[in-house]
């Protein structure tokens, strides 16, 4: 029995005095995490369930990534569609602020907010950079000979209140805050029957069938219809020439001035991430938005691809928060 | 004829050797997903779409996603037949009568029917689709929001009345199917409803924890109760293939469910599943022994199995000549499309013959190689249901866990499944038909939005239901067969007046 | 058994009422011009409230049913077990990762539902888990939950 108890409290001994030396070599063992970033992979999430048009751009710039190897360790995405954009913004609000989560999301984060859907904002979160802006358009058959361009609609529209009506794909999304913020700057406010649909196809089959006048849809959607013919733009809601469709009227051809609006996407990441390590995905991100790959892929989806950094990308967004907040107001009553 | 010569080049696509070779990888996948209960046709082509980046040809990509898709519905009817677990909404109807089969040991030709009549049913509607698409397509377009109110309110009708029971007890599981489709985000007006706070009832319930949890595990806990230790099948399993009297039987059922099928299937949204519906009601009203649908009708397996193996197909017309997709799985393949720099439309036969034709062509092939694919394997299936339910039940238990988790990787889906399980548990000890409640939850968005759309274009007037050719024949439908079946209902009643009186 | 429709019958009256109240105040019904979130929520109520009443009536004028066969006794008490366990079985997955989880659910399952022998749980439990994670994990890459013992 001694023999035991003083085995035991040599072996006590032994493990403390190790101990005394081992630790503060794992100190320096232990490597800075902002200089050694990232040691492992990095996850980005989206809000949406897979193969949605801002997924597939949120893999697209993974890939490139990977495949440039611009970082030492992977970049995979993860797909968390519930609660309406909720649990995967809510997942990565939670997840630990050392930069290997983050969100991959668009200007949806303010829209629900705004209308009370969301409980979290953006401003939860350190803004990483902005990648694209995706902007939308009206959208009339190619045949329909009413209207030339939007100034010719709107106009008609004003006079005629409650005649025409405008298909758009979710209510309260981008998309109808855009039509809004179009509707506003042409004086044209409340003279549009505005009928909610709930997918951008749906939109698609509504306005084909002539079932409305026109539509609203995003660059993506609507561009390849442009493309492949059968619609024509009236308008866009955009100050600039939209590249991919120079003829089309903005709203500087109509002599209206706006701010703009659009679908912004980029990056965010959990409140307190290290500027530093911020800034080091960011400046990758960059890296893989001025590739040739991008480029073809944005104008694939007729957008442009638009690096803003933390800053700009958190401006932009505090703008889009002041005037989206203004139309919701009149959405919620 | 421009027809014959974009055929040749599809199947000279199509015959290529990697071709065959996707096609069938894609009709095996797509039969796995089919028989896994959880994971569907438009997750899993969603999961796959990296992958297509990486595959060179469009085409080689699409007919493998295709192959997913359709071989998903001949996977679907599998476990409905044998588990009473509904895949998808369309194989919902599939079980009424194929679970019955199944216990009474007609698990072999229930299925050997299904995956013969899905055949037929597919190829058919391959052939409609080549020589007919575009003015299909069309019509498909002409169907507006009113269009869709009626043809999904005479779906809803059509569930109560293929509910066994009394009228009263299926039009509450309707009701409460409604109630539970509205939990969520409504795009209509843009207001979550029955969230009462929670982030997982703000996305919605999923129709797959629903349909797994109602009808799988719900099955599973009224099981338990009995402390015999029992297998599926307590009968001793008679012939595992169809014979030619099942085909005599059958083959009327096919051919008109095919029919169905195909015309329906062709409407973007709904397609599948109301023509699933549709069949069963015509061949329980054209039978000669209607009492026989519930107890495992021949017919009540052949008829809704063609008619969505053929909506299937067709509902690819949308998506080949307009660029419209139908439903979630087809999305995904327009997604898919979108990738490889084409874009699904009016043009897409002038611009991509190859595609366009090279598709149409791998769906005869696809077909075949299911229909060799799924055969066989239904002895395998049968022996299945020997294993005993102590084993069994756990092991359906962990698929449909995992299954509906890899759906949104939260939890609360696994929570929501076990709350339809104790709802399918007491509405089996009830003896409510649990059979409208999959069925409204499907069909209550489409009919509420169609609804709210049709009075927003039509500023308040309710006209406008009637006032158009095809939404007004479809009320007038509608109408009709309340009237009948009300009447038929009153005949009943008079005839059994005497004996119900007596009481008082 | 009667007891059991009655009771039924009068949830869903109550629920009808409690949705329409729900579906007035909270959600607001609009108007047919413009209809809004709760006018269809309002209507399920009104047809929930209607039916339980029929149904009240129907069982009030109904001859009286013959007794369930009481020959087969039926536990519930299985059903309930099964239910804790698939519960506690989601709660730990998110927690301990997926392969303990499906691991003790199995061994749960063998030994309390169906009161197996030890030896055919162990092999039942580690076979099953064992193709579950085959299959979905690393055939299918279904993301599940991380052991807790990694990462």
């Amino acid at each position: 029995m001694k023999s035991d108890m003083k085995r035991f409290k040599k072996g006590m001994a032994f493990m403390l005095i190790l101990s005394f030396f081992v630790t503060p070599l794992l100190c320096f063992a232990a490597k800075d995490p902002v200089s050694s970033y990232p040691e492992k992979e990095i996850k980005v999430i989206v809000a949406y369930n897979a193969g949605g048009s801002n997924d597939l751009l949120s893999r697209k710039i993974a890939k490139i990534i990977m495949e440039n190897s611009y970082l030492p360790k992977p970049v995979i995405v993860v797909n968390m569609g519930g609660g309406n954009t909720a649990q995967g913004i809510n997942t990565v609000l939670q997840s630990k602020a050392d930069g290997y989560t983050f969100l991959f999301h668009h200007t949806a984060f303010i829209t629900v907010n705004a209308m009370g859907n969301l409980d979290v904002s953006y401003k939860d979160f350190d803004p990483v950079c902005g990648v694209m802006d995706m902007n939308f358009m009206l959208l009339a058959l190619g045949d329909d000979k009413r209207w030339a361009n939007a100034q010719e609609f709107f106009k008609d529209a004003k006079k005629n209140p409650g005649k025409y009506s405008v298909a758009v794909s979710g209510l309260a999304g981008p998309g109808h805050f855009a039509l809004m913020q179009m509707l506003k700057a042409y004086g044209a406010t409340g003279s549009l029957k505005e009928i909610p649909f709930a997918s951008g196809g749906e939109t698609v089959a509504a306005h084909m069938g002539k079932h409305t006048d026109v539509r609203m849809s995003n660059t993506d959607e609507g561009g390849r219809y442009v493309k492949s013919g059968g619609v024509k733009i009236l308008g866009v809601m955009s100050n600039k020439k939209l590249s991919a469709f120079p003829e089309a009227m903005t709203l500087q051809d109509a002599g209206l001035s706006a701010d703009d609006f659009a679908m912004r996407l980029g990056y965010f990441a959990p409140k307190g991430t290290p500027k530093s390590i911020i800034s080091k995905f960011a400046e990758t991100v960059k890296k893989a938005v001025e590739t040739e790959e991008y480029k073809n892929h944005a104008n694939s989806i007729n957008s442009l691809g638009v690096y803003r950094d933390a800053d700009a990308f958190k401006k932009i967004y505090d703008i889009d928060d002041v005037n989206i907040k203004d139309l919701a107001k009149t959405l919620k009553k | 004829m421009d027809i014959f010569n974009g055929l040749l080049q599809g199947f000279s696509v199509a015959l290529a050797g990697i071709n065959i070779l996707f096609c069938f990888l894609g009709a095996l996948i797509g039969t796995a997903i089919g028989v896994l209960p959880g994971l569907g046709p438009a997750a899993t082509i969603a999961l796959l779409l990296p992958l297509t980046y990486a595959m060179g040809s469009p085409v080689t990509a699409i007919i493998m996603l295709a192959g997913i898709y359709y071989g998903a519905q001949y996977g679907g009817s599998t476990t409905s037949i044998l588990l009473n677990l509904p895949g998808e909404a369309a194989s919902v109807v599939t079980c009424i009568d194929g679970y019955q089969m199944a216990r009474k040991g007609r698990a072999g030709v229930a299925l050997g029917v299904a995956a013969i009549g899905s055949f037929i049913a597919g190829t058919a509607a391959v052939v409609g689709l080549t020589f007919f698409a575009p003015p299909l397509a069309k019509f498909a377009l002409d169907f507006g929001p009113p269009e869709f109110f009626g043809l999904t309110s005479l779906g809803l009708l059509l569930a109560v009345t293929l509910s066994s029971g009394s009228i009263t007890k299926g039009l509450m599981v309707l009701i409460l199917g409604l109630l539970l489709s509205m939990v969520g985000f409504d795009p209509v007006s843009g207001k979550s409803r029955f969230t009462f706070g929670t982030i997982g009832l703000k996305g919605g319930l999923d129709f797959v924890c629903l349909a797994v949890g109602v009808f799988g595990l719900g099955e599973i806990f009224y099981n338990l109760e009995s402390s015999l230790k029992t297998e599926i099948v307590t009968t001793k399993i008679g012939k595992v293939f169809p014979t030619l009297k099942d085909w005599a039987d059958s083959k009327w059922a096919i051919y008109r469910g095919s029919a169905i099928g195909f015309f329906v299937g062709i409407i973007p949204g709904g397609g599948a599943v109301i023509a699933s519906l549709a069949s069963y009601a015509v061949e329980k009203k054209i039978s000669k022994h209607p009492e026989e649908f519930g107890e495992g009708a021949i017919e009540g397996v052949a008829g809704p199995e063609s008619a969505n193996n053929s909506a299937s197909s067709s509902s690819f017309i949308p998506l080949l000549t307009l660029g419209i997709p139908g439903n979630a799985a087809i999305a995904m393949i327009f997604a898919a499309l979108m990738i490889h720099g084409i874009t699904p439309g009016p043009f897409l036969v002038k611009e991509h013959p190859e595609v366009f034709w090279g598709v149409i062509a791998s769906m005869y092939i696809g077909n075949v190689m299911l229909l060799v694919l799924n055969l066989p394997l239904v002895g395998l299936w049968v022996q299945m249901l020997r294993i005993p339910y102590g084993i069994l039940a756990p092991i359906i238990v962990l698929f449909t866990t995992i299954g509906v988790y890899s759906t949104q990787n939260q939890v609360f889906d696994i929570y929501s499944m076990l709350f339809f399980a104790v709802l399918g548990y007491l509405m089996r000890k009830l003896n409510f038909d649990p059979v409208p409640l999959p069925l409204a939850f499907v069909l209550g968005p489409l009919v509420e939005r169609s609804l709210r759309q049709s009075l927003l274009l039509s500023g308040g007037d309710l006209t406008i239901f009637v006032s158009r050719p095809i939404s007004g024949t479809l009320i007038t439908v509608f109408v009709l067969l309340i009237l009948g079946q009300t009447a038929f209902y009153v005949r009943k009643k008079m005839y059994k007046s005497p004996s119900v009186s007596t009481r008082q | 058994m009667k007891k059991y429709e009655r009771l039924t019958a009068i949830i869903a009256c109550l629920g009808g009422m409690m949705t329409m109240y729900y579906a007035w105040h909270t959600l607001k019904l609009g108007s047919i011009r413009v209809p809004d979130a709760g006018l269809l929520p309002f209507l399920c109520g009104v047809g929930l409230v209607v039916l339980g009443i029929v149904r009240l009536l129907i069982l009030h004028w109904m001859e009286e049913q013959r007794k369930e066969g009481s020959a087969e006794k039926r536990l519930w008490h299985r059903p309930l077990l099964s239910l804790i366990l698939m519960v506690l079985y989601g709660w730990v997955m998110e927690t301990a990762g997926y392969i303990t989880s499906t691991l003790i659910f199995m061994v749960a399952w063998q030994q309390i539902i169906e009161r197996e022998k030890w030896g055919k749980t162990v092999i039942i439990s580690l076979l099953g888990t064992f193709a579950m994670y085959a299959l979905f994990v690393y055939f299918l890459k279904v993301p599940v939950p991380e052991e807790f013992f990694i990462g």
